[in-house]
């Protein structure tokens, strides 16, 4: 079992500083939420006009539009649009299959969740952890602020590993936590032993706006076995005896792909973000590209 | 390891146990190493099914086996050296010169090398290897594998030996078969005469495979050199003659091993010089001449020569022709008057003296009888013999109408078989009156009858190994102790080296090599040989570098991942 980070891993200033031009755009976040700086549903003294109402009583008075009144005869109020902060529930993948290997996909699991903490919070929006494997559990409450960071990086730190994969039960357990509709981030290698379609189904469980990202590293497809060898499920702890051929190459190839094209489908179908982290390349430099001009629009 | 004695189904049958072995290391289960990765899905998906864990399991890679089996098979029959069975369409006859002119600096390593190399690329049905060095002996026959002949050369080197080949090369050529072309490769120097080539057959074809000889700056050694009767007529005395190449000084000589001063005179020729030593006491000894060892090629710089044994005879003579004997027998070196413990006599017939001893007798001249009466002891024709005995007792000489004429008697010859060797002539002929005691040729004949009478051999004047010895006949004795096979036939020495025999007579043979002692390598006699190997590479070659190609394919299907 690999080591796992440090806090002094995941927070170092010239990673938090590369994230300082990402931003995470929420269309609307829904009404509920507190000040801060994405578009909400809710109407209300905000800077950017949104709509007239007619006035009654015990409106504010400063927001009448008195320009109407003038040339209508008659008061409407001037609606602005409520700038709230978009809650997101960052999902880290802590099953046994992220900490094995030489460079364990964990690290750049842990990475990627501190970034998207850290672009959350520097934009005032409220972050929660709840990291899963066979089941979900919250690690940390969402909660706002720059300066919690180090808090999330001394949490994500202390994360060890899990056991196998069950996304179902951890989505379920997700949607029962009542939580604030916000942006769920599932980081996560996606290799959960009921197979892509179970995963697929887990997702469609779930009421938040989705982004996916796949820890994926290139010997995934391409695996650099050769011979007779017996082949043991870090998870399931499952042997699988195999001799590696051209043809079983060939059908391996095949049985990847199906399982890659399968979660490419369902985020193209819900217009949900997929984006797959090469593990053994930087995170930041991997995740830039989800944001189109410094922007992901949730 | 050889397989050179393994039959074909032997080779076949270590082949199959090959596959066979090959086979159940393919059925025995596949110890599978264990390794940890982050989900087995894929490959759930990827494999068929899972293998039950049994000591046998079903035949999994069938292309694998089929390759680990040819490359078995191609190793196996390589180090098997199978040959192919093509024959050509002629007979090939390699012969190996083992003369002493092969013995000059790697002349022989350079000629075995070439051999080797021919041999090897002719087929093994068609070639035949014979040594002609002292003796004829076959080293490779046909059919046998060429391993064989580097094993058996492994202790061969040029004999002391002057060439057969010649004569070895008209044997071999007259009993191959006359409807098969047969090409003779030479691997030698020694030369052969266009006579001895225009004998052989029309399919015969002779070609001389070896290497050039380099050149020989500086050489001398003996050409030749041989005895003969002591031109002074001393009876104890020979003559001695010795043909020196690249050199006018003198050799060096010891008899018996020790320092031996003989006074010689020399010729200068064209090629050296020839030296002449005159009246040199023959005892039996052996002589040794020796030239200065610092030349190019030292094995011609020495010379054995085995003198005659030349012992005075002890004649006993009636006094009642002492008179007219002694004179001669004095003046002649070869005879001593004896009174006791003689060789031989002089007598009257009838005479009771040196009974027993080979007799010169004189007799009464009966009416009907010979004027020589010789009576021999050996079994041999005596038509035959009358015309030896006529040669050897100098009757030619004797004029014989002449003294027929003054006897008013027909003189004759004529010969019996006796227990003892005997001459008898007619007193009459003895009379002053005859003449025949006062010719130039009685004295000739007295002294030819009495050495005669004690069988004194003459020697030979050369004794050159391969070359017949007319003299010399009974069970000789070979430089290296075994006996030499005559068969009745006379000698011909095959080596260089002291002969002898039961009578304790001595010959020293010497291997004269002409062409190696000029140090000629270009002779004008066969047409140069092409090395046979140059463009042939053996069939297990071939094999061991298609298993290496399908070793590299089988690690390039390997590495990508199609075969396990």
């Amino acid at each position: 079992m690999a080591a796992t980070v440090t806090a002094d891993d995941l927070f170092d200033a010239d990673f938090l500083e590369s994230l300082q031009r990402l931003r995470l755009v929420a269309q609307r976040v829904p009404r509920g939420g507190r000040f801060a700086e994405q578009r909400s549903k809710a109407l209300g003294a905000g800077l950017e006009f949104q709509d007239y109402r007619p006035y009654s009583s015990g409106d504010d008075l400063r927001a009448i539009d008195w320009n109407i009144y003038r040339r209508l005869g008659k008061v409407f109020l001037r609606l602005f649009e409520e700038l709230e902060d978009l809650p997101v529930y960052l999902l880290p993948d802590i099953s046994r299959s992220m900490w094995i290997e030489e460079t364990p996909r964990a690290h750049a699991c842990l990475r990627a969740a501190m970034a998207f903490a850290g672009i959350a919070l520097a934009q005032h929006d409220r972050v929660g952890v709840f990291p899963f494997a066979e089941d979900l559990r919250p690690l940390m409450r969402p909660r706002s602020g720059w300066n919690c960071l180090p808090i999330f990086a001394q949490a994500l730190a202390k994360l060890t590993a899990g056991g196998a994969t069950h996304f179902e039960r951890s989505f379920k357990r997700l949607g029962g936590l009542q939580l604030r509709s916000g942006l769920v981030v599932v980081i996560s290698d996606f290799f959960d032993p009921a197979g892509v379609e179970e995963i697929v189904r887990a997702l469609k469980t779930v009421r938040h706006k989705l982004l996916l990202v796949q820890l994926v590293r290139p010997s995934d497809r391409d695996p650099q076995l050769q011979g007779d060898l017996r082949l043991r499920d870090c998870e399931s702890g499952l042997d699988q005896d195999i001799t590696v051929t051209a043809q079983v190459l060939s059908r391996y190839r095949e049985a990847y792909d199906h399982f890659a094209h399968n979660l490419t489908e369902f985020a193209q179908k819900r217009r949900i973000g997929l984006v797959q982290l090469n593990v053994e390349r930087p995170v930041v430099e991997q995740i830039a590209t989800l944001f189109e001009g410094g922007r992901y629009q949730a | 390891m050889s397989f050179l004695n393994l039959p074909l189904w032997g080779i076949g049958a270590g082949f199959a146990a090959l596959a066979a072995g090959l086979f159940l290391l393919q059925m025995l289960r596949v110890r599978h190493r264990q390794i940890e990765v982050p989900t087995t899905m894929f490959w759930r998906q990827a494999v068929e099914e899972s293998r039950a864990r049994v000591l046998r399991q079903r035949f999994r890679h069938p292309w694998t086996y089929l390759f680990l089996l040819v490359i078995a098979a191609l190793l196996w029959f390589a180090i098997a050296g199978i040959v192919t069975s093509s024959r050509e369409d002629h007979d090939n006859l390699l012969i190996l010169d083992g003369s002493v002119g092969m013995s000059r600096p790697e002349r022989f390593e350079s000629a075995v090398k070439l051999l080797l190399a021919d041999a090897a690329g002719i087929p093994a049905e068609s070639r035949e290897v014979w040594w002609v060095g002292a003796q004829t002996r076959l080293l490779l026959a046909k059919g046998e594998h060429v391993l064989l002949l580097s094993e058996r050369l492994k202790n061969l080197q040029p004999e002391a030996a002057s060439s057969i080949i010649e004569q070895r090369l008209l044997q071999m050529a007259l009993y191959s078969n006359p409807q098969r072309p047969l090409q003779v490769r030479l691997y030698g120097d020694s030369p052969l005469q266009q006579a001895a080539l225009d004998l052989l057959p029309e399919h015969v074809e002779i070609l001389r495979c070896t290497p050039l000889a380099m050149a020989q700056p500086s050489n001398h050694g003996f050409l030749s050199g041989g005895l003969s009767e002591a031109a002074s007529g001393r009876w104890d005395c020979v003559d001695l003659l010795v043909e020196i190449f690249g050199s006018s000084e003198a050799p060096r000589v010891t008899a018996n091993g020790s320092s031996f001063e003989l006074a010689g005179t020399s010729t200068t020729t064209a090629t050296g010089s020839i030296w002449l030593f005159v009246d040199v006491a023959a005892r039996g000894q052996i002589l040794e001449l020796t030239l200065p060892a610092n030349d190019s090629y030292p094995t011609d710089n020495r010379l054995t020569l085995a003198l005659p044994q030349r012992r005075p005879l002890q004649v006993l003579v009636s006094p009642t022709l002492l008179s007219l004997f002694e004179p001669l027998i004095i003046a002649d070196s070869g005879f001593i008057l004896a009174t006791d413990s003689p060789d031989l006599v002089v007598r009257q017939q009838g005479e009771a003296l040196g009974l027993g001893l080979p007799a010169l007798e004189m007799t009464r001249a009966p009416a009907n009888g010979h004027a020589f009466e010789i009576t021999y002891t050996a079994e041999e024709d005596p038509a035959q013999l009358l015309q030896q005995v006529h040669a050897a007792l100098g009757l030619a000489e004797i004029d014989a109408l002449a003294l027929a004429q003054q006897l008013q008697q027909p003189i004759s010859l004529g010969v019996n078989f006796g227990a003892i060797p005997n001459i008898q002539l007619w007193q009459r002929l003895l009379d002053p009156e005859g003449g025949f005691t006062t010719s130039r040729s009685f004295p000739l004949f007295l002294g030819r009858a009495l050495r005669w009478l004690a069988n004194t051999e003459s020697f030979p004047s050369v004794v050159q190994t391969g070359q017949p010895l007319a003299v010399a006949n009974g069970d000789w004795v070979t430089p290296n102790g075994s006996n030499a096979v005559t068969a009745n036939l006379p000698l011909r020495p095959t080596e260089a080296g002291l002969y002898s025999n039961r009578a304790g007579v001595l010959l020293a043979a010497a291997a004269f090599d002409r062409p190696a002692s000029f140090g000629a390598a270009a002779l004008p006699d066969a047409k140069p040989g092409v090395a046979i190997n140059s463009l042939r590479i053996p069939l297990w070659s071939w094999l061991v570098l298609l298993a290496l190609m399908l070793l590299g394919v089988e690690w390039v299907l390997f590495q990508n991942g199609r075969i396990p």
